[in-house]
């Protein structure tokens, strides 16, 4: 088989990395780096935005809640089910019953579970809705010493039997999560029977959501505050954007890594006086000299970006990372472990590596332009070979 | 006319801050295509700048080079550039980078525009046999003794086939059979037509009579023998 052709000049350009491959090697180790903490922060900031919003988009259109002198107030079930059902355009509705509750390490998110379909268990088997007495633990949830038994407190103790775990893939939203029937869901929260904590309503029409609202609230004969979809996204956002912005502080360094990666990149040109003069003196052209020069750095930095671009991706996007619970979330038990959605991450890293190598080749290329240019006489006289 | 030709050369050094250096001063001569000049002088008399010049590595301060008729000393860098790729040079101190191979070092002119590795290192083959350094053709050129190196800054210069060849003490630090090896090179590029032009102090080159004519520096002045 006929061996492929390969232009000698990137051969040579090759042979000039092994022969000086300290420098080429920091350079190298440099711009991987910059990469894997800027795309780290830009991908995490991305992934977790963009699973948030998937996430939501699957809650209710409108969630309400009743209100009271004190704040809020619990609402009959049945009688606000009703007359949600009677404002026109809404398709669905159902009380909910959901609060905070002790456990045996930390609080936890208690949620009453009645028909609807739960994903199946960590173990692949299917899950069932809790009977009384029973309940389906989230990814993070430590039952504490006895793993056949969960001790609860709110308003009230309660002893649950643990029948199954939630999926890991549900962790960023059901890492500390247990569901519980709604008759031990109301003992537990101190709820009388027959009461729930809010209403979450489907509207036909995700767009009418907002018009329907004065329709809605006129519906309850007490008073109510009505949520929309739109708003828990766009409060979502916000506290994503927040925390994005606080991590985008630490892109200063990596800003600063980049000019010194650059500045040692015109230095490095600048000390190869001597050789690029002894090119010239053999006969290769300012052109050839800077093609030489270009692809040394090419060669240098483009599995340089790989690598920083994989490292990041992988950091971000793998499978049920935990770094970013424990690191970024303060997460005091086990920290969720994140399925973040990977859509968009390509463009993101192609961006951020042209960000990062394009300054980097600008460099090599203006300096070696200017010191490849000169006359061997000037270039040579310096370094006392004339 | 082919070949080169100088026209009243003159080549200062250092004119600012310090005191003027005059190298060369009225340097007139012509180097014909198929003919081996050989220049001597004592010491610091101008012949490395001259063949400096010759080669266009340096710019004269007054006078001009003509290569078959063109001004070259007169050209811009990047017309210069491309002069020089018709030009083979050995330098006095042989100049190799010490971390690549001698054949490596040997191919070097040639790399930018050559299609092949391959053809390359054939090629560079062929010229380390002609001057006995088959052998060493994997050694770094840092490790290589005085009359090695020099042979292999040789074989650097006549690998391309140039026109124009430029030797400074191409000779130096050789034994007799490798000296005889380096004039037999020499003779070679002249037998095809290159202008080879040779500085040496070395009588073995005097003495061998592959000079077709033969030049002397003195204070500056170049003068037929």
């Amino acid at each position: 088989m006929k061996p492929p052709h390969l232009n000698p000049l990137l051969l040579w350009a090759a042979r000039d990395v092994i022969r000086r491959p300290w420098p080429a090697l920091l350079i190298a180790s440099a711009l991987a780096l910059l990469l894997t903490v800027s795309g780290t922060v830009l991908l995490f900031s991305q992934g977790l935005s963009q699973t948030a919003r998937r996430l939501l988009a699957h809650g209710p259109d409108l969630v309400v809640r009743r209100l009271n002198a004190g704040g809020w107030a619990p609402l009959p079930a049945a009688e606000a089910v009703a007359a949600a059902r009677q404002v026109p355009g809404v398709t669905h509705a159902q009380a909910r019953v959901w609060g905070v509750a002790a456990g045996p390490a930390a609080p936890l998110m208690v949620i009453a579970w009645a028909d609807a379909a739960l994903p199946p268990a960590a173990d692949g088997k299917p899950l069932a809705a809790p009977r009384p007495g029973e309940a389906l633990l989230g990814p993070g949830v430590d039952p504490g010493p006895d793993p056949q038994r969960l001790a609860l407190t709110a308003a009230a103790a309660l002893e649950l039997r643990p029948v199954g775990r939630l999926p890991a893939e549900s962790a960023l939203l059901g890492q500390d999560v247990v569901l519980v029937h709604s008759d031990d869901a109301c003992r537990l929260l101190g709820l009388p029977p027959g009461e729930a904590v809010d209403l979450a309503v489907d509207v036909f029409h995700a767009a009418e959501a907002a018009a329907i609202q004065p329709e809605l609230a006129a519906a309850f004969s007490w008073p109510v505050r009505i949520t929309a979809r739109s708003e828990a996204v766009g409060l979502y956002s916000g506290g994503l954007a927040r925390r994005g912005g606080l991590m985008l502080i630490a892109g200063i360094p990596a800003v600063l890594a980049l000019v010194l990666v650059v500045a040692g990149a015109v230095r490095e040109a600048v000390g190869q006086r001597r050789e690029v003069g002894l090119l010239k003196a053999l006969g290769w052209t300012t052109g050839e000299v800077v093609r030489l020069q270009v692809y040394r750095a090419l060669l240098i930095a483009l599995p340089a970006a790989c690598l920083g671009m994989l490292a990041a991706y992988t950091l971000v996007f793998r499978p049920g990372v935990s770094w970013p619970g424990s690191l970024l979330f303060g997460w005091r038990t086990a920290p969720p472990r994140l399925y973040l959605d990977p859509a968009g991450a390509f463009l993101t890293l192609l961006e951020l590596g042209a960000l990062v190598v394009g300054p980097y080749l600008a460099a090599v290329l203006l300096s070696s332009l200017q010191g490849a240019a000169a006359d061997p006489q000037d270039l040579l006289k310096g370094e006392g070979l004339l | 006319m082919d070949g080169l030709v100088t026209r009243h050369l003159r080549l200062v050094f250092g004119a600012t801050p310090g005191p003027a250096r005059i190298v060369l001063q009225d340097v007139s001569a012509v180097f014909s295509r198929g003919a081996l000049a050989l220049v001597t002088g004592a010491t610091g008399a101008g012949k490395s700048s001259l063949l400096h010049l010759l080669a266009g590595l340096l710019r004269p301060t007054a006078g001009e080079v003509l290569a078959d008729g063109a001004p070259v000393s007169r050209w811009g860098a990047a017309h210069r550039d491309r002069w020089r790729r018709r030009v083979g040079i050995v330098f006095q101190s042989a100049n190799l980078f010490s971390e690549l191979s001698v054949l490596e070092n040997v191919i070097l002119p040639l790399v930018p525009r050559s299609r092949s590795l391959a053809a390359l290192r054939a090629a560079g083959r062929e010229v380390l046999a002609e001057l006995a350094l088959t052998d060493l053709a994997g050694a770094q050129a840092g490790q290589l003794s005085g009359g090695e190196r020099q042979r292999t800054a040789l074989a650097r210069a006549v690998v391309g086939r140039p026109d124009f060849l430029m030797a400074d003490e191409p000779t130096a630090h050789q034994d007799p059979a490798n000296a005889a090896r380096v004039l037999q090179v020499l003779a070679a590029c002249r037998a095809r037509g290159a202008v080879v032009v040779v500085a040496a102090h070395d009588p073995r080159v005097i003495v061998a009579g592959v000079a077709d004519r033969h030049w002397r520096l003195a204070a500056g002045r170049l003068v037929a023998e």
